[in-house]
C-alpha cells in the first residue's frame, strides 16, 4: 500500500510538473489580442487571391517544429480556399533557432528569382536536414540549384545586406504585433489563438468568408 | 526488506535529509531541464527577464546535438536521479549507494557547458547555471549520501543495544 502510495504519488507530481510547465509555455504561446501592426504590402510574399478580402498573414520559423507542423495544414487550407483567400508568410526567426535566418535569407532570395514558395516548400520538407548543420549554406545553395535558380545571382542575394533588412523588418513588425512565438496567425488583422487542427483552421476561415453563417 | 532495521539515529537523519536535498536538486533540474525543452520544441523564446544570455546560448550550435535539444537529455538525466531516489526510499535496496558516483557524469558534462558559455560563446544562461547548480548538488550529495549509507550498513550488521 506505501508502496503504491510512494509511486502514484512521484509519477503524478512529475506529470503535473511536465503538464504544467507545457501548460505555461503554451499559454504564453499566444497573444490575447493584438492586431496585426504592420498591413500587407507589395513587399510581403504572398500566395491565394491578391484580390481577396480574406487574409491569413502567419509569423513563422522555418527551423521551428511547431512552425513545421502547420505547413501541411496551411498548403491543405491553401489547396481548398486559394482562390478565396490570400495567404502571407512573414519571418521570425527565434534566437534559439540559428539556421532560423540563413533559411529565411535562402527563401527571400529565391522570391528575388520567383521562387519563394518553391524554397519555402523545399526548406520545410527538410527542415530535419539542414536543422543541426553548423552552417547550411551549401545546403541551401544545393536547394536553389534543384530548384533552377541562378546560383550567382542567388548566393548575391543572400549576402545582400536589403534582403537581410526584409527579414529583420518582418521579425520587427511581427514584435508590435505582439508575436511573441511561433507560429502565430492573424486572420483579417487580428491574432489567432493557434488553431489545433485542419478543422478548426477552417472553420475560422469559414466564420471569416461568412461572418453570418 | 529491511524494515526491522534499527538505524544509528544521526546516521539516519543524516541519510533522510541528504535524500531529500538531493530528491529536491533532481526535481529542479528536472524541472528546469523540462522548461528549456519545452521552449525548444513548441518554439517559444525562453524568458530570460533581465538576462540576455540564454538567447545567445540557446541560438548557439551547442544547444543541441544533431537536432535534439541538450536539455532533454539533462531532463532525463535528473529524471533519472529523482526515481533512483524515489526507489532508494522504497526499497532501501544499497545498489542505490553503488549508481551513485555516476552524478559525476553530469557534474563533469556541466563543468563543460558552463566552460563553453564563458570561453567559447562568451554568454551565461541563467537555465544552464541553474541546472548546473543542480546536477552539482546531485555530485555532492552523492558523497553525503554514501557516507549516511555506510553508517547504516554498519547499524544493519551492528543494530545498537538498547
Amino acid at each position: 500500500m506505501k508502496r503504491i502510495a510512494i509511486w502514484s504519488g512521484t509519477i503524478a507530481i512529475l506529470l503535473l510538473a511536465v503538464g504544467g510547465i507545457i501548460w505555461a509555455v503554451k499559454n504564453s504561446n499566444n497573444p490575447q489580442s493584438s492586431d496585426l501592426a504592420v498591413p500587407v504590402s507589395a513587399s510581403d510574399q504572398t500566395k491565394g487571391n491578391p484580390e481577396s478580402a480574406i487574409t491569413l498573414v502567419e509569423y513563422s520559423d522555418f527551423q521551428c517544429p511547431a512552425c513545421k507542423s502547420y505547413y501541411p495544414i496551411v498548403e491543405k487550407l491553401m489547396d481548398e480556399y486559394g482562390s478565396k483567400i490570400r495567404f502571407v508568410y512573414r519571418h521570425f526567426p527565434l534566437p534559439q533557432h540559428k539556421n532560423a535566418r540563413p533559411t529565411a535569407f535562402a527563401a527571400e532570395a529565391a522570391g528575388r528569382q520567383g521562387k519563394f514558395w518553391e524554397m519555402h516548400n523545399m526548406i520545410f520538407d527538410n527542415q530535419e536536414k539542414w536543422a543541426p548543420l553548423a552552417d547550411p549554406r551549401n545546403t541551401l545553395l544545393s536547394y536553389a540549384e534543384g530548384l533552377g535558380l541562378d546560383k550567382e545571382k542567388f548566393l548575391q542575394d543572400f549576402d545582400s545586406s536589403d534582403l537581410q533588412k526584409k527579414v529583420e523588418d518582418d521579425r520587427e513588425g511581427g514584435i508590435r504585433s505582439s508575436v511573441r512565438a511561433t507560429p502565430t496567425f492573424f486572420l483579417n488583422g487580428a491574432a489567432m489563438t493557434n488553431p489545433r487542427s485542419y478543422d478548426e483552421f477552417k472553420r475560422a476561415i469559414d466564420a471569416a468568408i461568412s461572418p453570418s453563417s | 526488506m529491511n524494515s526491522n532495521v534499527q538505524l544509528m539515529p544521526q546516521s539516519a537523519r543524516r541519510l533522510k535529509n541528504a535524500l531529500f536535498w538531493f530528491l529536491g536538486a533532481g526535481f529542479i533540474g528536472f524541472l528546469d531541464s523540462v522548461y528549456l525543452t519545452v521552449t525548444h520544441f513548441i518554439g517559444e523564446p525562453v524568458a530570460c527577464g533581465f538576462f540576455t544570455g540564454c538567447e545567445v546560448v540557446a541560438s548557439s550550435s551547442y544547444s543541441a546535438i544533431a537536432g535534439i535539444p541538450i536539455a532533454l537529455f539533462g531532463a532525463f538525466y535528473y529524471l533519472f536521479w529523482v526515481l533512483l531516489g524515489v526507489w532508494y526510499l522504497d526499497s532501501r535496496n544499497p545498489l542505490f549507494f553503488t549508481l551513485l558516483p555516476l552524478t559525476s557524469a553530469g557534474f563533469v558534462v556541466s563543468l563543460i557547458l558552463i566552460g563553453i558559455q564563458l570561453f567559447v560563446i562568451d554568454a551565461i544562461c541563467l537555465y544552464c547555471v541553474l541546472s548546473a547548480a543542480s546536477s552539482t548538488a546531485l555530485f555532492i550529495l552523492s558523497f553525503v549520501i554514501r557516507k549516511a549509507g555506510q553508517s547504516e550498513t554498519l547499524a544493519t550488521i551492528h543494530p545498537p543495544q538498547v
